[in-house]
């Protein structure tokens, strides 16, 4: 069964590759449109992120931390004291993430336990969150030191009280594992993920309708009259799509980072999303070809359906903000971009957009599995 | 006695309240070509659909060397279907390979079967041509190709001359009566009734999903007892004309009328005496008969006299 699965996939990235309008619309349309739009852009995005800071410990510690924070900033990003609940400081709008400095905090520190900051974000915006995330590390890192410095003083018999106070007080470094959270990232590492994806539908739905097209010119019929299962047939169809779908992305991906110094972040976190990204998409595809009635209905819908997804997960533009905001989690293409920014310009690594990608495999795998049924029941038999 | 390469048994197929197979049965021998003679919408092509696995009986059986049908078994048939059913933008050479994977051929074999089945066809030479390249009847010559590639027990030909120019037809032709005189069983469906006369060794007569008559072409022949086929050619217009061709169908020994406008054929008993009575109905309803052929028994009078149909109706 796999060696039919594996020749009737390759047959279909022979013909692929013969068809020069599939590479345009792979690699040399998102490039080119990325570049423009770089072009138009500058150098790269400017954030603007706010983060709150809660403090619902009241101690000294605890306000010199809120203070030394509010007065630090910059570069995109600010932060300024929280009053009320933090769930409700997020829900106004005027913060992107609140770091919330829990009650008891200082005594942890000066007993040297551990102490334990919360990050409250949306999901819709994955970068401030990370932002504010980073920042909440920074500030664990100085109360660890604080922490050491008590226990040490405390066994040294010394007052810990000015070193405490320094070490509390130190402006957290904005960086985590992986490097220095910039405040600006590529606009290519943005736009050229965005239209590979809007393309991706085109091309992806091109192959997935070539099983309708196979019957019509009577390619499938010839296949099917061989010892061919039609499970086969269906498998090698998907493996087909698939390969071409991730290795034109990838091809986009290094090609934009390799030639034009786009990083679009922790390489193995990026490919697991295209792959992630690739097969939503491809999912996508095979269910509007198997409830679609004709070929030409499945195309139509395929370029709707690719286009409203494109424009509400926000591929021609960065930051929207109220129900265009909203709207993006729903589609496959926001939730790809949420991770693509995430790892570009948080810096983020592989665990941090796990999410992200196994939602993107499970609406994959959940719209090929009821697409695949209907392809079933309406071409092979 | 061994078994059939083919046998059909009482096949159904319906689509919704129309039956496109009524109880269908035939076999076909080994080294034996099998004509299925039937117009456009008899049932052919659900027919070798059937036969070919690629679709389901409502009822009725297909055995193949005396076993059922199934997918291991879909190898002892090679199906030449009436559309090219070839990848435009590959080349011959890379359709054969393809098709003949999927057949479970491998290495030096498949290579030497390609080989083989284009010089066949006589494709030798654009191998590594394009399909889309190709004009109509090499594209259908590659078609069929593709059905020989590995070496199946039951060649099945769907209608493969229609649309081509009469050189590749004849090249068509040619190579399929060699593949019947190889000693491999031929299926071969066509409206032609020439080609079925000059290839098959037995002809079924399909009309509206049914086999109406079987057999040799001297046994067909035979249904028509003392019946010849009366051509009259004659001018005047398109109604004059349908109101003779109604006076004729009523006239004693009459048992087939065909033809419009220029060309009736009358299948008839004793023929020639029908020829005087109907030159003089034709001039009562204001024609005028310009000739007059008494035609040789052939497969055409036979579905005529069958049916009361042409052919090509």
């Amino acid at each position: 069964m796999w060696r039919h699965v594996w020749l009737i996939a390759a047959n279909g990235l022979r013909r692929s590759l013969r068809d020069r309008s599939i590479l345009i619309q792979a690699i040399v349309a998102p490039i080119l449109i990325a570049v423009v739009v770089g072009a138009a852009f500058g150098s790269g995005f400017s954030l603007n992120v706010t983060v709150g800071i809660k403090d619902a410990d009241g101690s000294d510690i605890s306000e010199q931390i809120a203070q030394g924070l509010t007065g630090a900033g910059g570069d995109g990003i600010a932060f300024s004291s929280v009053d009320a609940d933090a769930d409700a400081a997020l829900d106004s709008g005027a913060y992107d993430a609140v770091i919330v400095l829990p009650a008891g905090l200082s005594d942890a520190v000066l007993s040297g336990e551990p102490a334990q900051l919360d990050v409250v974000g949306e999901a819709k915006d994955p970068l401030a969150q990370s932002v504010a995330e980073s920042v909440a590390a920074g500030i664990a890192a100085n109360l660890q030191t604080a922490r050491v410095t008590a226990v040490a003083a405390t066994s040294a018999g010394v007052d810990a009280g000015p070193a405490i106070q320094r070490a509390v007080t130190a402006t957290p470094p904005l960086t985590v594992e992986q490097g220095e959270v910039t405040g600006t990232f590529s606009v290519m590492a943005y736009f050229a993920p965005g239209v590979a994806m809007l393309f991706l539908f085109f091309i992806i739905g091109n192959g997935a309708r070539s099983i309708i097209e196979e019957r019509r010119e009577g390619t499938l019929p010839r296949i099917l009259a061989a010892p061919v299962s039609p499970a086969s047939v269906l498998l090698g169809k998907t493996v087909g799509v698939l390969i071409v779908g991730i290795v034109s992305m990838t091809l986009v991906w290094l090609i934009t980072w390799l030639g034009f110094g786009a990083y679009w972040g922790d390489p193995i976190g990026v490919f697991l999303v295209i792959v992630a990204a690739v097969v939503a998409i491809a999912g996508i595809s095979l269910l509007i070809t198997g409830l679609a009635r004709t070929e030409n209905q499945a195309d139509a819908l395929t370029t709707i359906i690719a286009l409203l997804f494109a424009v509400a997960g926000g591929t021609f533009f960065y930051g929207a903000s109220g129900v265009l905001s909203d709207l993006r989690l729903f589609t496959p293409n926001g939730q790809a971009l949420a991770a693509f920014v995430n790892l570009a310009a948080a810096q983020a690594d592989v665990v941090e957009v796990l999410p992200q990608i196994l939602l993107l495999t499970g609406i994959g795998v959940g719209c090929a599995a009821v697409g695949l049924v209907a392809l079933r029941n309406k071409v092979l038999t | 006695m061994a078994a059939p390469v083919l046998q059909v048994t009482d096949l159904v197929r319906r689509f919704g309240d129309h039956t496109a197979v009524d109880r269908v049965s035939f076999q076909i021998q080994p080294g034996e070509t099998y004509g299925l003679l039937g117009p456009n919408g008899a049932g052919k092509t659900t027919t070798i659909s059937m036969i070919a696995g690629l679709l389901t009986p409502d009822s009725g059986e297909v055995e193949l060397l005396g076993e059922p049908l199934t997918s291991g078994r879909k190898s002892l048939i090679g199906l030449v279907p009436q559309d090219i059913a070839l990848y435009p933008d590959l080349s011959a050479l890379e359709n054969l390979q393809f098709f003949g994977k999927l057949q479970n051929l491998h290495g030096e074999h498949l290579k030497q079967r390609i080989a083989h089945v284009l010089d066949v066809v006589g494709l030798t030479d654009r191998a590594k041509d394009r399909i889309d390249t190709y004009s109509g009847g090499m594209k259908r010559r590659a078609n069929i190709a593709v059905g020989l590639l590995h070496e199946p027990q039951l060649l099945i030909l769907d209608e493969p001359t229609v649309g081509v120019d009469p050189q590749s037809r004849n090249s068509i032709l040619e190579a399929v009566d060699v593949l019947g005189g190889s000693g491999m069983a031929v299926l071969y469906t066509t409206h032609y009734m020439e080609e079925a006369e000059r290839l098959c060794d037995r002809v079924g007569i399909i009309d509206s999903g049914r086999l109406i008559a079987e057999g040799t072409r001297d046994e067909l022949m035979q249904r028509l007892g003392e019946n010849s086929t009366v051509t009259f050619r004659v001018n005047g217009g398109a109604e004059q004309t349908h109101a003779w061709r109604v006076e004729l169908a009523g006239m004693p020994g009459v048992s087939g009328v065909q033809g419009e406008d220029g060309q009736v054929a009358v299948v008839a008993a004793n023929g020639p005496s029908l020829i005087a009575p109907a030159v003089q109905a034709a001039q009562s309803h204001g024609l005028d008969v310009v000739g007059v052929e008494v035609a040789e028994p052939d497969l055409e009078a036979v579905f005529l006299h069958l049916t009361g149909k042409a052919l090509r109706d």
